[in-house]
């Protein structure tokens, strides 16, 4: 034993307690702060973090989330929080907390430093709705291109023809190819054919029955063997014949088939080209996706990310057997071991929040059972908030995660109502005025997610608008004066948004009351232009190509009809020598009969007495 | 240089006062701390026991640096074994969920793939090399050491001022 190291020991647990308790105030804030900015995609500050080692709280006097999308702003700040941690789970490597107390909450706060950090720093995680959020994103920019805001729609298509690369040229010189081939094959096989040897020898061998000399009955049984021999052959040749059709025909359907394709091919390049073009479609939808899209797709795919990022923390909770990653060297994979008996490895039972929107609406709320694994609770985590102001606003929104079964599911309800739009802005489209002077306004939305299915529904109503038709600093495009002007006479602003479906098949429509009024003034003149570039460029591509199209019709049709007519000539000398055997067998029979008949009257002749 | 100075302390660590007991034991509990992840439960309690009782130090070190560098090598296979332990092998589920809700046990970080994974081949590993390391000694004081104190090296390197100020000194502190 070393009597000096055990008092080295003693000295090191004791120095380690002691620099714990001095620096795990610093150590845990800057951790919980490093955590939660990778997790919120921008800053996350702690201020003034205090952790009793004695007494197990942690407390703070404020906390900023700064908003991703305004890293200038906080989405939410607190004022001071306080919470106990129980002491038994934390021996067993668990974090229970019974209330957790946010008081003071506001959002939308501004910041005194930038809270923006470099994509590294950011928490990377599959999202599960990527493809969703992704879709939705591609439909509003689909409408939203830049072409749209200048109404001077003169494509140049012969630039455009230019970088265009009609794939369908290559792709038909590629069929024509294959179809001379093909026909090709077919002469070959069709020129090996014997029938003409065939025809020739049936022709021969009818000749050779000379019908007067058969006089015998050995001379006319074999003369009955020859017109068989005949049949025998010309019935194999008709069979091969009519094989060798089939066969030809089947080919033809084929080729038939792929000749089809070439409209499609063509219509690909011609999409290709409005493309290129930029030339949207313009109807009542896309002027709603327009106005509205981005922002009601921005509210949708934040709501889409929360949700993933909190099912993939739970997946690897639920996963009986986790799949094997492939961890940096010296980390390993950590693995979870679920007993329905156990406490969760993390457990928020009550989070109290309350505090006041921008809007001075008074918020409270409770979030329960913000928990690793609810099947170990029996019960899901719920979300309650709701507040109002004294000018009549109200503000609900609920909240259901649920993955207690295999499939996890999510739900919310949001209700926004009676409040000013006074300065508000309903869109961020440069379409729409900047701000609205005042009315009044209601937001409704609600989000069901069950797997990978998508329900939503977000609607807003504006009444008693008045917008703010004050001019911007740059010169308004032909569409935007239009737009103003028609806003003008609004005093009602209404928008549903719905989307329904998964990521392989997704419906999303928006439609609000200035789908048909901004439509019937500002379609016919858009419209008009892009019509017209459009059928341009229909034109362009189709003269472009139809000179191949009308080269593999021409070949087609011809190298058909010419193995065609040869099959025919085959098969009308068939027809002929089959109708020669028919007459040899004819002049047989007869002899046959006549014979026949003689010998039947000798023989009564014979018998007479 | 780095190799010439590992031999040298190695050297100078079979040629010590240390029994071969100690050097074995020391040998191995390095190689235990240096084939897991440092920060374990287990590594610190082996810490405190290479301090308290007495193994040398010296060659538990050395060890730790060694089977270091080959824990990096072989970290897959580790990772590879840990994950067969902990999820294919479903006869030790239960036993395992067991340890998870267990107190203390559970800080122990045994449920990650490479802690359990390198712990096995180490606690396997621990008696062979423990014999084999005590055998190593005692074969190298007996017939190699001799020998190879007649090294021109080895000569050169006693016969400097600098190896005579650490014969002075190496014994201060004992």
């Amino acid at each position: 034993m070393r009597w000096k190291g055990l008092i080295f020991v003693v000295v090191f647990i004791s120095a380690i307690f002691l620099l714990g308790i001095i620096f795990s105030d610093s150590w845990i804030e800057s951790k919980l702060e490093d955590t939660g900015t990778s997790f919120n995609g921008a800053r996350v500050d702690i201020d003034n973090l205090q952790f009793s080692l004695t007494q197990l709280f942690i407390k703070w006097d404020r906390l900023q989330i700064t908003d991703p999308d305004q890293t200038m702003k906080n989405r939410i700040e607190t004022g001071k929080c306080e919470f106990d941690l129980e002491f038994l789970p934390l021996l067993s490597n668990k974090i229970i907390i019974e209330s957790f107390m946010i008081t003071d909450i506001r959002t939308n706060t501004d910041r005194t430093e930038d809270g923006a950090i470099s994509d590294d720093e950011k928490f990377k995680t599959p999202s599960v709705f990527q493809e969703t959020a992704d879709y939705l994103k591609q439909e509003v920019s689909d409408v939203v291109s830049p072409r749209f805001s200048s109404l001077k729609q003169n494509a140049n298509v012969d630039s455009i023809i230019k970088v265009l690369d009609l794939k369908s040229i290559s792709k038909i010189a590629n069929l024509q190819n294959e179809i001379e081939l093909s026909y090709q094959t077919w002469e070959k096989k069709i020129s090996e054919l014997k029938i003409e040897d065939d025809v020739k020898n049936v022709e021969t061998q009818i000749k050779s029955i000379d019908i007067n000399n058969i006089k015998t009955a050995d001379q006319y049984y074999a003369a009955v063997k020859n017109v068989d021999n005949i049949y025998k052959t010309i019935n194999t040749t008709s069979t091969e014949l009519t094989d060798i059709q089939k066969s030809l025909t089947k080919d033809i359907t084929n080729m038939s088939s792929m000749v089809t394709e070439v409209d499609d091919w063509i219509e690909e390049d011609y999409k290709r080209a409005l493309s290129l073009a930029k030339i949207p479609d313009i109807n009542a939808e896309n002027i709603s996706k327009l106005i509205f899209g981005e922002r009601v797709v921005n509210q949708i795919s934040s709501y889409l990310g929360y949700i993933s990022t909190a099912r993939e923390y739970t997946r690897t909770y639920k996963s009986a057997k986790p799949e094997k990653q492939s961890p940096p060297r010296l980390k390993g994979q950590d693995i979870y071991f679920y007993n329905k008996n156990a406490r969760p490895d993390f457990w928020i039972k009550k989070l109290n929040l309350s505090g006041y929107t921008e809007n001075n609406i008074k918020l409270s709320g409770l979030i329960s059972n913000i928990v690793s694994d609810q099947r170990q609770i029996g019960d899901n985590t719920k979300l309650e908030l709701k507040g109002n102001n004294d000018k009549g606003a109200e503000v609900t929104l609920n909240g259901l995660f649920d993955y207690l079964t295999e499939n996890p599911k999510e739900n919310f309800n949001f209700q926004y109502r009676g409040f000013s739009l006074a300065d508000y802005k309903i869109s961020n489209s440069r379409f729409l005025p900047n701000k609205i002077k005042r009315g009044t306004g209601l937001i409704a939305s609600k989000l069901a997610l069950e797997s990978n299915q998508v329900e939503g529904e977000i609607a807003f109503n504006g009444k008693n608008l008045r917008f703010d038709m004050s001019l911007p600093d740059r010169k308004l495009n032909e569409i935007e004066k239009i737009i103003q002007s028609a806003l003008n006479d609004i005093s009602t602003v209404n928008f549903s948004a719905k989307v329904r479906g998964t990521s392989e098949k997704l419906d999303f429509l928006i439609t609000s009351n200035l789908d048909e009024i901004l439509m019937n003034k500002i379609g016919s003149i858009v419209n008009e232009r892009f019509e017209k570039a459009k059928a341009d460029i229909k034109r362009r591509v189709d003269s472009e190509i139809s000179k191949y199209r009308a080269d593999l019709n021409k070949i087609v049709s011809e190298k058909q009809n010419l193995l065609q007519n040869e099959l025919n000539k085959y098969e009308k000398l068939l027809a002929v020598e089959k109708n020669r055997a028919d007459e040899k067998k004819e002049e047989i029979e007869e002899i046959y009969e006549k014979e026949k008949s003689k010998l039947e009257d000798k023989i009564k002749d014979f018998f007479k007495p | 240089m780095f190799g010439i100075e590992l031999l040298a302390k190695l050297i100078k660590i079979l040629r010590s006062a240390a029994s071969p007991h100690q050097i074995a034991a020391g040998f191995v509990i390095g190689m235990i701390i240096g084939l897991t992840p440092f920060w374990t439960l287990h590594n610190m309690i082996l810490i405190f026991i290479l301090i308290i009782v007495n193994i040398n130090i010296g060659t538990a070190i050395f060890s730790f640096l060694l089977f270091s560098a080959i824990a990096y090598l072989i970290d897959p296979l580790f990772h590879s074994l840990g994950y067969f332990l902990l999820v294919d092998m479903e006869g030790l589920k239960d036993f395992w969920t067991f340890l998870y809700n267990l107190p203390l046990v559970a800080l122990s970080r045994y449920n990650n793939t490479v802690v359990i994974g390198s712990l096995l081949i180490a606690l396997i590993l621990s008696l062979p090399t423990y014999f084999l390391a005590k055998i190593g000694v005692i074969y190298y004081r007996e017939n190699i050491d001799s020998r190879i104190q007649k090294w021109k090296l080895i000569q050169a390197i006693k016969g400097s001022k600098i190896y005579s100020f650490y014969e002075k000194i190496r014994n201060i502190g004992d």
